[in-house]
This record gives C-alpha cells, sequence and structure tokens, in this order.
C-alpha cells in the first residue's frame, strides 16, 4: 500500500539548504514533505495526512508511516512534526506522529482564533482549546531550527485566517496560497479566508529571490498534465502563475478569485477534517462505549 | 405462507419520481376510486460535504399532490435505507398522511443506536412512526386494500408493499438487468432476501412490480417498473429458476466486492427517526458520525 505513495526528491543546493522529499496523498490531492539538513541528518514533517474514508469514517496512516520508514531507513532525526494550517480537506496526521516519535507538533498561533469560528459552527462553545494539542504555536517572524538549517515563520493568511509559511533555506512551503503556475492559486472561500488577504501573502513569498525553491500544498494536476507536481520557483512562479502572470491588480485578482471560489463545492471531508485537526489531529475524546464522534452541523453551510 | 389479499382487479394510478443523487424512485399512488394516495420511499437532498439539507425532490412529490388535488393519506417506508434520507416528517408537515413501516423497524433501532451511541432519549420501539406493520397487515388507502409482506434479507426490517396489481418492492429485487439488492449491512441475509425474492414472485405473473433503484445497468435508460412474469422469466440473480444455494454464493461474493453507500451514516441516523434530523442539547440539527465504527 505504502509502496504506492509516489515521491519525489528535491536535492539541497549546499549550506543551509534543505533536501526536500515530496510525497503525496492520492485521496486528496495533498502535497506532503520530508524537510532535510543534509549536515545533521535532523529532519521536519510538513502537513503529514491521516486518511479518512468519508463513507464509512474511518482512518489510517497509510502517508505517516511511509514517511516514518524513510525516516527510519536513512537514519534521520525527527525534530518537527509541523502544518501549515488546519486543513479542511484532510486530517492531520501530527498527534499519530508526536505519539509514535515523541517530536514537537507547532502551527501557527492564530490556530486560536480559528478554532473560536470553528466552535460556533458546531456548537460546541468548550472543544478545541489549541494550546494543549500543540507543543508550539509560531508568530509571524519568529525562527527555529531544523538541525543546522534557518527557519523562518511568515503569515500568510487568505487562504485561512491563520496559516503560515515555512521558509528553510532556499525552501518555502507555502502550503495552501500558491498552486502549481498551470492550476494558479488556492480557494479562500473557507470561514475566516479571504482573497485579498491571499494576494498579500502571496506576494510576501513571491517577494523572496527567483530561485527560491516553492512547495505547494495542492495538486490535483492539469488537463493537460496528468503527474502530479508540487515544486516549482519563485521565478516561475512569477512569470507563469496563471492568476497572477498577467499582472492583475489585486481589487482584479480578488474578483476573479471571489468567483471562482463561488463554484467549488466543499472538500468531502471539510466537517470531520476541521474538527480533528483543532485537536492537532486527534479524534475527539471517546464516548463511554469507546468509539469517537464526530459531529455534522446540519444547515451552517 | 401467510394468505395476502391480493386483488388484481385494482388498478392504482403510479407515478414515479427518480432521484438523480441518489437513483432512488419514490412513488405517488393514486387510489383509482377516489382522490386519495400514498407516497412511498420519498428522498430529502443532502449536500453532505456542506451538511445540507433541502427538500427540491420532496417539493416536486408534493406540487404534483396538491396539483392533482390529491389527499395523502399514507407516507410509506420500504425500510430504513442507507442511501438516501427520508423526507417523511417534510411532507407529512405539508400534507398530513401517516408515517408507516415495517414492525421490525425496532430491530434496526436497536442495532444502530448502538452503533451511534445514542443515549436513552432515542426511543427503540418504533414509536417515531405512526404505524408498525406485521406480515399480511392490511391499511386502505381511499378505497384500495393495500397490504405489507414481510420481506427481510436486505435488512430486517424490509417490507413490500401492494396496492391492488401493484407491489413497491423496496430493495428486494432491482430491474431484470439489474438483479436484486445486497444483503451484507447488519442484520441483513442473503438466504432471507432469496426467500423474500420468492416471496415476490409468488404474486401473479401480471403483478406490476414497482422498483426503489435502479442505476441504469450496461448504458441502458433509468427505468423502474416491470413485473412478477418477467422477473421471473429473466431476472439475472434469481431468474430462471436460480437455487437458493446458487444465490446465496453469488450474493455474498458480490457483497464483498461492494463499497458502503455514500450516504450509509446520515441515511441510517435520520431513517431509524422517521427521516427527523437528530438535533443537539441546544436543538441546533447535527449528525453524529462513529469514527471506525462500522
Ligand atoms: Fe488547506
Ligand atoms: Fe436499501
Amino acid at each position: 500500500m505504502s509502496d504506492d505513495i509516489l515521491s519525489k526528491i528535491s536535492a539541497s543546493n549546499g549550506a543551509g539548504s534543505p533536501k526536500v522529499i515530496g510525497f503525496y496523498d492520492e485521496e486528496t490531492g495533498s502535497c506532503q514533505y520530508i524537510c532535510i539538513c543534509p549536515e545533521t541528518r535532523h529532519a521536519a514533517l510538513i502537513d503529514v495526512v491521516q486518511t479518512l474514508d468519508p463513507k464509512s469514517f474511518s482512518t489510517g496512516f497509510a502517508p505517516a508511516k511511509w514517511a516514518l520508514d524513510y525516516i527510519a531507513e536513512r537514519g534521520l532525526e525527527l525534530e518537527w512534526i509541523l502544518d501549515t494550517h488546519p486543513h479542511a480537506d484532510h486530517l492531520m496526521a501530527g498527534a499519530w506522529l508526536k505519539e509514535q516519535t515523541g517530536a514537537p507538533t507547532g502551527i501557527g498561533e492564530k490556530v486560536r482564533d480559528i478554532a473560536a469560528l470553528w466552535r460556533d459552527y458546531y456548537n460546541m462553545p468548550d472543544a478545541f482549546p489549541v494550546d494543549p494539542h500543540f507543543d508550539r504555536l509560531f508568530a509571524e517572524g519568529e525562527t527555529f531550527k531544523i538541525g543546522n538549517l534557518d527557519v523562518k515563520v511568515m503569515l500568510s493568511p487568505g487562504h485561512t485566517l491563520g496559516s503560515v509559511t515555512y521558509v528553510v533555506g532556499d525552501a518555502i512551503f507555502a502550503h495552501d496560497t500558491l498552486m502549481m503556475p498551470d492550476a494558479g492559486t488556492s480557494r479562500c472561500d473557507f470561514p475566516g479566508g479571504t482573497a485579498a488577504e491571499l494576494y498579500d501573502s502571496i506576494m510576501r513569498i513571491l517577494d523572496h529571490p527567483d530561485a527560491f525553491r516553492v512547495f505547494i500544498g495542492h495538486d490535483y494536476g492539469t488537463d493537460s498534465r496528468d503527474e502530479p507536481a508540487w515544486e516549482s520557483t519563485v521565478g516561475q512562479q512569477k512569470r507563469e502563475n496563471i492568476h497572477l502572470k498577467d499582472g492583475a491588480s489585486k481589487a482584479e485578482y480578488v474578483v476573479r478569485r471571489e468567483k471562482r471560489d463561488a463554484t467549488l463545492a466543499l472538500p468531502d471531508r471539510m466537517l470531520a477534517a476541521l474538527q480533528v485537526n483543532l485537536r492537532g489531529g486527534r479524534l475527539p475524546e471517546p464516548e463511554e462505549d469507546g468509539k469517537s464522534y464526530l459531529k455534522i452541523p446540519v444547515n451552517k453551510f | 405462507m401467510t394468505d395476502y389479499p391480493v386483488n388484481m382487479g385494482v388498478t392504482p394510478q403510479v407515478q414515479g419520481f427518480f432521484d438523480e443523487a441518489t437513483n432512488t424512485i419514490s412513488y405517488i399512488v393514486k387510489d383509482p376510486a377516489s382522490d386519495a394516495c400514498a407516497v412511498i420511499d420519498s428522498v430529502m437532498d443532502i449536500d453532505y460535504a456542506a451538511g445540507r439539507i433541502t427538500y427540491d425532490h420532496a417539493d416536486a412529490l408534493i406540487r404534483q399532490i396538491e396539483d392533482q388535488g390529491l389527499r395523502l393519506e399514507w407516507i410509506i417506508e420500504t425500510h430504513v435505507h442507507a442511501d438516501h434520507l427520508s423526507a417523511a416528517p417534510y411532507i407529512q408537515e405539508k400534507l398530513g398522511g401517516r408515517i408507516g413501516i415495517g414492525s421490525k423497524i425496532m430491530v434496526v433501532q436497536d442495532t444502530f443506536g448502538k452503533v451511534f451511541n445514542e443515549g436513552t432519549e432515542f426511543q427503540r420501539d418504533g414509536s417515531q412512526f405512526d404505524a408498525l406493520f406485521e406480515d399480511g397487515d392490511t391499511y386502505m388507502v381511499g378505497g384500495m386494500t393495500c397490504f405489507a409482506m414481510y420481506t427481510p434479507g436486505h435488512t430486517p426490517a424490509c417490507m413490500v408493499h401492494v396496492m391492488g396489481d401493484a407491489a413497491f418492492v423496496g430493495d428486494t429485487l432491482f430491474m431484470p438487468d439489474g438483479g436484486s439488492a445486497r444483503a451484507d449491512f447488519p442484520g441483513g441475509d442473503a438466504g432471507q432476501l432469496y426467500d423474500s425474492i420468492q416471496k415476490v414472485l409468488a404474486l401473479p405473473d401480471a403483478m406490476r412490480l414497482f422498483m426503489c433503484h435502479d442505476y441504469g445497468p450496461n448504458g441502458r435508460d433509468i427505468a423502474w417498473e416491470t413485473s412478477v412474469g418477467d422477473e421471473k422469466a429473466h431476472n439475472i440473480h434469481v431468474g430462471g429458476g436460480k437455487t437458493r444455494d446458487e444465490f446465496v454464493k453469488f450474493r455474498t461474493e458480490r457483497d464483498a466486492t461492494l463499497a458502503m453507500p455514500r450516504l450509509i451514516i446520515p441515511s441510517l441516523q435520520v431513517n431509524m427517526r422517521a427521516g427527523k434530523v437528530p438535533t443537539d442539547k441546544d436543538g441546533n440539527p447535527v449528525l453524529k458520525v462513529p469514527v471506525n465504527g462500522l
């Protein structure tokens, strides 16, 4: 099963530049990463998926296991389990990965505000305390290390109000801001998202040098490209991104983005995903029968 | 075998309404001698991803009943569906009528009450319904005597409803080229399904049969009406004298390959409450989904 996972290696460009293993979750089109310090062999996992069958609501950890196998086989040391935002299209594997490895989890501090929004949707006023569920809640501009690599955290709202971008040397983990140049940019119509903020966040990402690598959160292929892809460069994005290349103004971009978002269906797993992801990837506390239950609010969307 | 009051001399008018989202056919059945009618297996629309419930399909049924000046007396569920949500309470609120289902609903409520860890406020005595039918029970739609035939197998509470020369088979048989319904849900049983199908096939050859589902196998157009004679001769799973053992083996093997219906969790949870959406302690409609529980 885990042998079927599509993965690609992006080599380090020298000192301070990570080696990046991208691997793909076919079901949700999610791009997940192992970010490696070549000198120390320390690694971080970014945006790893917990699988969920949206019919039976059974969960699994095939991608997370694939990543842990990769790490074990190469003798890497897992230093961080990172997410860029509470995803709406898939469950995250953070809590499980922490259980397996003891490595700390991290996400942006504004997840606290995202949790407040969703408490209302779910009518669960006491749910999602956030702080106990993550080891680190990063603020804009905060820095930390993966081995010898410098990581800078950039707040990148738009897709959600609390998404963060991790800039690790010359690698930008841009999650759901940009997509591949031939696919454009991410949607902003989930609660707390705004197209104007997304535009600004994208511009801040594109302020980096042209040669910086951009690793994105989702790819579904396109009509003319079957194979999923997730790596581009800042230069490529500036020249070729179909939502940006004609020099669209912010106002034009916002109009286009909102028009397109109005045509998109909600992701199958959204109402399940937020409930789990705002708990760091944990299922709700089991009821007395030992099973965990999710609440799907009716007619809130 | 129970002696059923078959009366081929009464020919009700039957209108089918196909729901594309779930491949379900709902019916309005009109008593030929009056303006009384029954609705069978109505559908409530759901956008599952958004948790959004709407009533376009039910509204179309309601409009037909109103436009034709009919009086709705019965809202029948052939069983607790696992693939679509029933609109019975919505239709009842607009048009009246009594909601009826097989008395074995209690078995289904017990099973899924556990699956969803329902509290004691969820009654498992069928009291959410207005009528609980036993095998052979009769009821009237206007002047037309109708009866329910106990046909377990697909679920433990399945009943075929017979109204004059028309039988509503629920999920027992499909069209001859579609075969039969699956028997692998909790409480389902392929052998029982075979026996139930034999009960249907023991009805007169000319009896019109109306399906609950059709998927247009091999690219043919959607269809929902056939006859006992046709099914006996041509049904690909049970026609031409297939034995019980042959059927059970085939059915069991086939069921092992089938995925769960997309809407199984919301369907069961709502339908075991006669189509009412459960609410949280503040009265907000909410579905409760067991993780790794099915
Ligand atoms: Fe996302
Ligand atoms: Fe069914």
